[in-house]
C-alpha cells in the first residue's frame, strides 16, 4: 500500500515532508473533517496521540496526530489532521469596580471523540488551554486548570496572568 | 470478579444521582493515589463510574518552555517525568534534530541506546516497587528500589549525574564511554539477572499476588487499540506495537532485540511484561557494549563550532561540556514530530517552530497522559478493593500526566 496514493484519494490538500517524517491532512472545510477522519480510520489510523491548539494572531489550528496500532505498514507514521478556525474578535468588558479587561471568545470545531474514543482527554485539554469547543464533545469540561482560571485560555499568546494587587500594594 | 460489559458509549451517560450511588473521592493527598484525585461512584462496593481528576501538580511545563531559548528547554522536559528522564530528553533532542537536520555520528547513537536502556531498567523497577507497595507487599518495594540503585550508579558513572542527566544534546552526547563502564555494567547485570529469579519466586509467582491480580483490570485488544493506550500496557493486552521497532530511532535498527507481548491484558500480565523488559533490556545492553563503534560522539557541525579550549577538553577527556553557544540555536521555520518509546510507553513530541529564538509551539503528550482511560474503562465492574492493583499495574505517574 503506498501511503501517498491512499492520502490522497482522500483529501487533495496533503503536505508531505518524507525527509522529517511529516505527514499533514490539511481540512480547508470544517464540515468534512468528520467524513475525512472517517475515512483515515477506515484506512487504518485507529488512535489518536494528541490533539493539539497553535494559536496565530488570526486564526486558530486545531492539530490532530493519528497514528496506527493495528496495520503494519501505517505504524510508523503520524499523520496530523489540522483544520484552522479564524478567531472572533476580542470584546472589551468592564467589572462593577471599573476594571476593564478584554474577553476573548472561544472558536468551535466538530469534534473528533465520536471517530476516535482515545482523544477525550486531549480535547478537554485543548479546550481549557486554547478555548476550543469540541462541538459533540461528550464530556467537554476543565481537566487540569483551577476554576479563576474560567475562559483565560492561558496557552494563547496573547495571555496576561493577573498580579494579585492586594498583595502587592 | 463482577463481570460487566462495559460500552465506550454507555458509560459516559451513567445515571449518577447521589442517591443510589455512594461518591468516593481517593486522594489527592497520597492514600495510594498519588497525587491526583479518582472520584469513584459505587453501588455497595462495585465501582459503577470512575472519573480520574489530574492537574494538582500541574507545573504549566508546555507554557514555560514555548517562553525559552530553545536548549534551556532540555532540562524542562527532564523534570516532568523523573523515572524516565533520559527518554524525555531523548525524544525533545531528535524533534528539534529534525528541524536543525542534524545526524549524530553512529557512537553517540549507540550511547544514547545504552543510557535509554539503563534508564527504562530503572523506570521498570520503579514501577515494580511501586505496584508492590500498592498490594501491601513492602519487602518487593524495598529490593526494587534498592536494586535501582546500581543503575542508578551506572548512569552517573556514564553521564555525570544520578537522575536529570542532561546527557544528550542536539547533535550528539556530552560524554564517552569511561574506563571500567563495560566491566562494571557486566557486574551490575549478572546481578540483575540473579536478583529477577528472587523476585520470580517471592513476588511474581507468588499465590497472593496471583490471586490479587489475574483477571483484574482486564483490557481487550480491540479495547486498547481504541483507547490508544501506551507502553507495555498496550504490549499486555496483546498489540505488538514498540516505537524501538516501528519507528526507530538512536542505534534500535542496529540491535537485535524482541517486543514481549501477553494475551489477557490483566494486572498479573501488566507485572509480567516489565519483568520480561527488563530481561530484553539487559540483552540490549550487552549487545551495545559488544558492537558499539569506535568515532566521534557528537556531530561535526557541533564540534566546528567548539572553542578551542573545549576542543582540547575534547581530544583528552572526551567530554563536551554543555555548550554555551547553543542559547543562540534558531531551527529553520517548519514542524517536526518525534516519538520515543520510555519505561512507560510512548513519549510524543511535536514542535512548531517559525525560526524565531523560542519554539513557537512544543506540544507534549505523555505515556501517563494516554494512559488515563484505563481508570475511567478498566475499574468499572470491580470492587474498591481492587482499585489500588489496577492503580499500581498501570505504573501511573502523576506529575508525568499533569506536566
Amino acid at each position: 500500500m503506498n501511503i501517498k496514493d491512499e492520502l490522497s484519494k482522500i483529501s487533495t490538500n496533503i503536505v508531505i515532508d518524507e525527509k522529517k517524517a511529516n505527514y499533514k491532512i490539511v481540512v480547508d472545510d470544517l464540515s468534512k473533517l468528520i467524513d475525512i477522519a472517517n475515512s483515515l480510520k477506515n484506512l487504518g489510523f485507529d488512535h489518536v496521540v494528541s490533539v493539539t491548539g497553535i494559536d496565530y494572531p488570526d486564526k486558530i489550528e486545531v492539530v490532530w496526530h493519528v497514528s496506527s496500532y493495528s496495520v503494519d505498514n501505517l505504524k510508523g507514521i503520524n499523520l496530523a489532521l489540522s483544520v484552522a478556525v479564524k478567531k472572533p474578535e476580542p470584546i472589551k468588558q468592564s467589572d462593577p469596580q471599573g476594571n476593564i479587561y478584554i474577553k476573548r471568545p472561544p472558536v468551535t470545531v466538530p469534534s473528533l471523540v465520536s471517530v476516535w474514543p482515545s482523544g477525550i482527554f486531549n480535547e478537554r485539554e485543548a479546550f481549557e488551554m486554547f478555548g476550543i469547543i469540541f462541538e459533540g464533545h461528550p464530556d467537554l469540561r476543565y481537566l487540569m486548570l483551577p476554576e479563576d482560571f474560567y475562559e483565560t485560555w492561558p496557552m494563547r499568546k496573547d495571555f496576561t496572568y493577573q498580579r494579585a494587587k492586594v498583595f502587592i500594594e | 470478579m463482577n463481570e460487566k460489559v462495559y460500552n465506550i458509549d454507555d458509560l459516559q451517560n451513567v445515571n449518577v444521582d447521589g442517591e443510589k450511588y455512594i461518591i468516593l473521592q481517593i486522594g489527592p493527598s497520597h492514600p495510594g493515589s498519588g497525587h491526583m484525585r479518582i472520584k469513584v461512584w459505587l453501588d455497595g462496593d462495585i465501582i459503577v463510574k470512575v472519573d480520574p481528576d489530574i492537574g494538582f501538580v500541574h507545573r504549566t511545563s508546555e507554557w514555560l518552555s514555548e517562553r525559552r531559548e530553545w536548549i534551556k528547554a532540555v532540562p524542562i522536559v527532564e523534570r516532568i517525568m523523573l523515572p524516565d528522564t533520559v527518554h524525555a530528553n531523548l525524544a525533545y533532542v531528535l524533534t528539534v534534530e529534525k528541524l536543525l537536520g542534524i545526524e549524530p555520528p553512529p557512537r553517540a547513537q549507540y550511547l544514547r541506546s545504552l543510557v535509554a536502556e539503563i534508564n527504562r531498567i530503572t523506570s521498570h523497577l520503579y514501577g515494580i516497587g511501586i505496584f508492590g507497595i500498592f498490594l501491601g507487599s513492602s519487602t518487593v518495594y524495598m529490593w526494587a528500589f534498592g536494586d535501582r540503585e546500581p543503575f542508578i550508579d551506572l548512569m552517573e558513572m556514564l553521564t555525570g549525574a544520578r537522575i536529570t542527566t542532561s546527557y544528550i544534546i542536539p547533535g550528539g552526547v556530552r560524554w564517552d564511554l569511561p574506563n571500567g563502564f563495560k566491566e562494571r555494567a557486566e557486574t551490575v547485570l549478572q546481578y540483575m539477572e540473579r536478583r529477577l529469579k528472587d523476585y520470580e519466586d517471592i513476588w511474581v509467582k507468588n499465590p497472593v499476588v496471583q490471586a490479587r491480580t489475574i483477571n483484574v483490570g482486564t483490557l481487550k485488544k480491540e479495547d486498547a487499540i481504541a483507547l490508544g493506550v501506551v507502553g507495555p500496557n498496550l504490549r499486555a493486552s496483546g498489540v505488538y506495537y514498540d516505537t524501538r521497532k516501528h519507528q526507530p530511532y538512536a542505534a534500535y535498527s542496529n540491535i537485535d532485540f524482541e517486543v514481549p507481548t501477553m494475551k489477557n491484558g490483566d494486572s498479573y500480565d501488566r507485572l509480567l511484561i516489565r519483568v520480561e523488559e527488563i530481561k530484553q533490556s539487559i540483552r540490549m545492553i550487552r549487545q551495545i557494549l559488544k558492537d558499539i563503534p569506535e568515532g566521534k560522539i557528537v556531530a561535526d557541525q557541533i564540534y566546528n563550532q567548539l572553542n578551542p579550549v573545549m576542543k582540547k577538553n575534547y581530544e583528552e577527556k572526551k567530554r563536551v561540556m554543555f555548550p554555551a553557544f547553543m542559547i543562540h540555536m534558531r531551527p529553520p521555520a517548519g514542524e517536526a514530530a518525534a516519538k520515543v518509546e520510555a519505561g512507560r510507553g510512548e513519549i510524543f513530541f511535536y514542535i512548531k517552530s517559525t525560526g524565531d529564538k523560542y519554539p513557537y509551539r512544543f506540544r507534549w503528550v505523555t505515556p501517563s497522559f494516554r494512559n488515563l482511560p484505563y481508570f475511567t474503562h478498566v475499574a468499572v465492574g470491580h470492587r474498591l478493593a481492587d482499585l489500588p492493583t489496577i492503580y499500581g499495574s498501570i505504573d501511573y505517574f502523576p506529575p508525568e500526566a499533569d506536566r
